[in-house]
């Protein structure tokens, strides 16, 4: 290798299907030096990371799973197009070798597209214990390309795969087999490729003209697309290719692409025949019994509930401790810092404003990192695709499938993945719906004010009641909102769907920890960065301009702060509002919290931090939850209902912005904003009339 | 006189939605939409490829092919015809 490509980092794709382990190969190689992208969540953006080998830099991407290089969703576009776009130095495809048929599928079509590739044979300790033998070297030979045969989880041929990274890279190696279609669909491949090798299109695209050839046959959308921006004589060339598949459907009897497919299909089953043993049958199918049970038309629902119940339950109570130190912690830091420091404009801003704002938040983070755990074992098990089918058949009533219930259940932990997931709904007008919707799924942003206020005014062990009561209602307003959009504005059939559902594994310590940190940790950022921000501008708000002093002469210490907040700007924002917040039972502090955490959901527990920390006229410092106890504004009932206007208002500008992304017009997030609003208010409503009238 | 009495006669190819659970059927066509076909066969539900309903009530199948495990929802099963193997 030269001393210039070495310059230069090796870019190396990670692809393959989805569960084939894929992420964790990705985490093996690059350790913690990887760059999650903006959201935490599943692999929906490509993932990116470094890893140096042997003197060589090595920039891996991790790519959607794909069972096809024809997109069928999004997601696969995704992968596609990095591959296709922006050429890596290298493809790994990522195997799962205890289902390696189904797998290899995809493999066959990166060989088609003759380019450098590597088969990453993961998990062949699992396939193993099933009983099968792979001779990998047989297979190598027989698919012209590398087979490294590895274990992610533990770094079994880890090595071995890096060397062949960057000796393909080097040497620029490309599969040294054709796949052969047979008699019936060579000569039209082949002539579909002269055509096009005629135009020269191959130096202008720089893909193989065979790949081409084969897409065309097979009527890919993209490709056809792509040669009519390119070319002039496309139509031409499309005329031939229609016949062509007259032709093929004619003495085959099939579509050209499922005969391609059937050849594909049948290069692997011949391969594997040859070169996979089978040496004993498991006795015991386990993912089958845990199916038979989970999926149950009686118990699945209710097993599925309790699992939910028991997420909650254990977020509350394991977290309650922890919280309770971090809380301490931050009171002590408050109480040090207003010592240090002289009174006046600093020392409210550190005391009030930072301490008082960022603490509030970060004091959640061990019930967010809990939730996020129990979100990765959820996920980590395989259960998570079976929640689509227990939950499919009530999903139809209300015009959605099962694979809509994946993206909202995402939506649990953040609502910004869950948006971006709802690229692998295929189906334009349930992709929107469930878009729509999934923010009424209750996020972990959303999940401090609800320990905080239930902390406040219920005993713990009606609190965790309450806020899984919260969630719940969610769930319903999800359901009744669906119902609505898909009986109005997106009316229609449900289109049909296939969706893999991955074989039952237990989750591996180090799998866990790093999902569940990634996420942890973007919450920790959040809060030193854009919350930060918000807590100076509020408390900016709530402290400028001051009164003059001839208005705050005669003010007790207790009159003086309440005055000081009315006559500034967050105060008069708030008055102005204050007919609307009345009818719910809020007053100006909970206004202007409500309004801050338009930014995100956390701000409205830093704003409360702040506006009760510059309350406290007596300057001892008591926490946020006792300061609340001892406001004449608030009961459980007020609570309750700010819980409810928190958890359906404006999810937050993070999500505002993907929807505007994923939708592509400003329509879908204002409509978003909308009704999300509207239906707080009614629902807040409702609550607190309600509440009020039933006596509470 | 070609009438081989020995051999079962040939079974009706019948949509997956309707195939006996636990018994394996042997894809014959696909029916539906090119992508839908298309798709289909990349996810294994090529003509010749068994399959077997594993679970099912009223929602999607739970079916295996290619050894694995796919739910599939109710109007795709429809799309899909087999027969039983014997």
């Amino acid at each position: 290798m030269s001393i210039s490509e070495q310059d230069q980092p090796i870019v190396v794709a990670l692809a393959g299907n989805p569960n084939s382990g894929k992420t964790t190969v990705f985490n093996s190689l690059t350790g913690a030096r990887q760059h999650v992208g903006n959201y935490p969540g599943v692999t929906v953006e490509r993932k990116e990371g470094h890893a140096d080998f042997d003197g060589h830099e090595l920039h891996v991407v991790d790519l959607p799973g794909t069972y096809s290089l024809t997109p069928y969703s999004l997601e696969e576009l995704v992968a596609r197009n990095f591959v296709i776009d922006e050429r890596p130095d290298v493809v790994v495809d990522v195997v799962d070798a205890s289902n390696l048929e189904r797998n290899l599928y995809l493999a066959t079509q990166f060989i088609e597209l003759d380019i450098p590739v590597i088969i990453a044979l993961n998990m062949i300790d699992m396939a193993e214990a099933q009983g099968l033998r792979i001779d990998a070297e047989l297979l190598t030979q027989l698919f012209g390309v590398p087979i490294i045969p590895m274990v992610a989880t533990t770094g079994f041929g880890k090595r071995e795969l890096l060397e062949a990274m960057v000796e393909v890279t080097a040497e620029r190696t490309k599969p040294r087999v054709t796949i052969s279609f047979g008699s019936e669909l060579e000569p039209h491949i082949a002539s579909v490729t002269e055509k096009l090798d005629d135009i020269g299109l191959d130096d202008q695209m720089g893909i193989s003209p065979r790949w081409l050839a084969i897409k065309l046959l097979e009527d890919d959308a993209e490709v056809v697309k792509d040669l009519r921006e390119r070319i002039p004589e496309a139509e031409e060339l499309l005329e031939g290719v229609a016949r062509a598949r007259r032709h093929i459907k004619e003495i085959l009897g099939e579509d050209p692409e499922i005969a391609i497919g059937d050849r594909r299909y049948g290069f692997i089953a011949g391969a594997c025949r040859r070169a996979v043993v089978t040496v004993k049958r498991p006795k015991v199918d386990i993912t089958g019994l845990i199916d038979d049970i989970v999926t149950n038309r009686i118990v699945g629902i209710p097993i599925f509930l309790l699992l939910m119940w028991l997420m909650f339950e254990m977020v509350f109570t394991l977290g309650e401790p922890p919280m309770g130190w971090i809380e301490a912690g931050f009171e002590w830091l408050g109480a040090v810092a207003a010592a240090w420091l002289p009174p006046g404009e600093l020392q409210s801003l550190i005391v009030d404003g930072i301490i008082g704002g960022v603490g509030g938040v970060l004091v959640f983070i061990p019930n967010i990192l809990l939730l996020f755990l129990a979100i990765a074992f959820i996920e980590d098990t395989g259960y998570m695709a079976r929640t689509a089918f227990v939950v499919d058949r009530l999903m139809h009533y209300i015009g959605l499938h099962g694979k809509s219930f994946i993206p909202m259940l995402i939506g649990f932990g953040c609502t910004v993945p869950a948006v971006m997931a709802t690229r692998t709904i295929d189906d334009e007008k349930n992709r929107l719906t469930t878009m729509l919707v999934a923010p009424l799924m209750s996020c972990s942003a959303r999940l401090p004010v609800y320990l905080l206020l239930a902390g406040a005014f219920f005993a713990p062990e009606i609190a965790g009641k309450v806020i899984f009561g919260i969630y719940l209602l969610g769930v319903l307003l999800a359901i009744l909102v669906a119902l609505v959009l898909r009986k109005s504005l997106f009316s229609g059939e449900t289109t049909p769907f296939v969706m893999e559902l991955p074989p039952y594994r237990l989750p591996t310590l180090h799998g866990l920890l790093v999902h569940t940190w990634e996420r942890t940790w973007l919450y920790i950022k959040k809060a030193g960065t854009i919350i930060l921000v918000a807590s100076i501008i509020v408390w900016f708000a709530l402290t400028h301009p001051a009164p003059p002093p001839e208005l705050s002469a005669g003010d007790s210490p207790e009159q003086a702060p309440v005055h000081a907040a009315a006559y500034s700007y967050a105060g008069r924002i708030s008055k102005t509002l204050e007919p609307l917040l009345r009818p719910l039972g809020f007053d100006w502090k909970i206004g202007t919290s409500l309004i801050a955490g338009f930014a995100a959901k956390e701000i409205v527990v830093a704003t409360m931090g702040t506006v009760y920390s510059l309350d406290e006229a007596d300057e001892q410092d008591q926490g946020l939850r006792e300061a609340l106890q001892s406001d004449p504004q608030f009961d459980p009932l007020v609570a309750v209902t700010l819980m409810v206007f928190v958890l359906i208002y404006v999810p937050c500008l993070a999500v505002i912005a993907v929807v505007r992304k994923e939708t592509n017009s400003w329509k879908w997030p204002l409509f978003l904003i909308g009704y999300t609003c509207a239906l707080a208010w009614i629902v807040s409503f409702i609550v607190y009339q309600g509440g009020r009238l039933l006596g509470f | 006189m070609f009438g081989r009495t020995d051999l079962p006669p040939l079974q009706p190819a019948l949509p997956l939605v309707s195939a006996a659970p636990g018994r394996p059927h042997q894809v014959v066509e696909l029916t539906g939409g090119r992508g839908m076909c298309r798709h289909l066969t990349d996810m294994g539900f090529v003509p010749g490829a068994v399959v077997t309903v594993m679970g099912g009530h009223g929602g999607a199948l739970i079916v295996t092919v290619l050894d694995s495990r796919l739910m599939v929802s109710r109007g795709m099963a429809r799309r899909i015809m087999v027969r039983p193997l014997t």
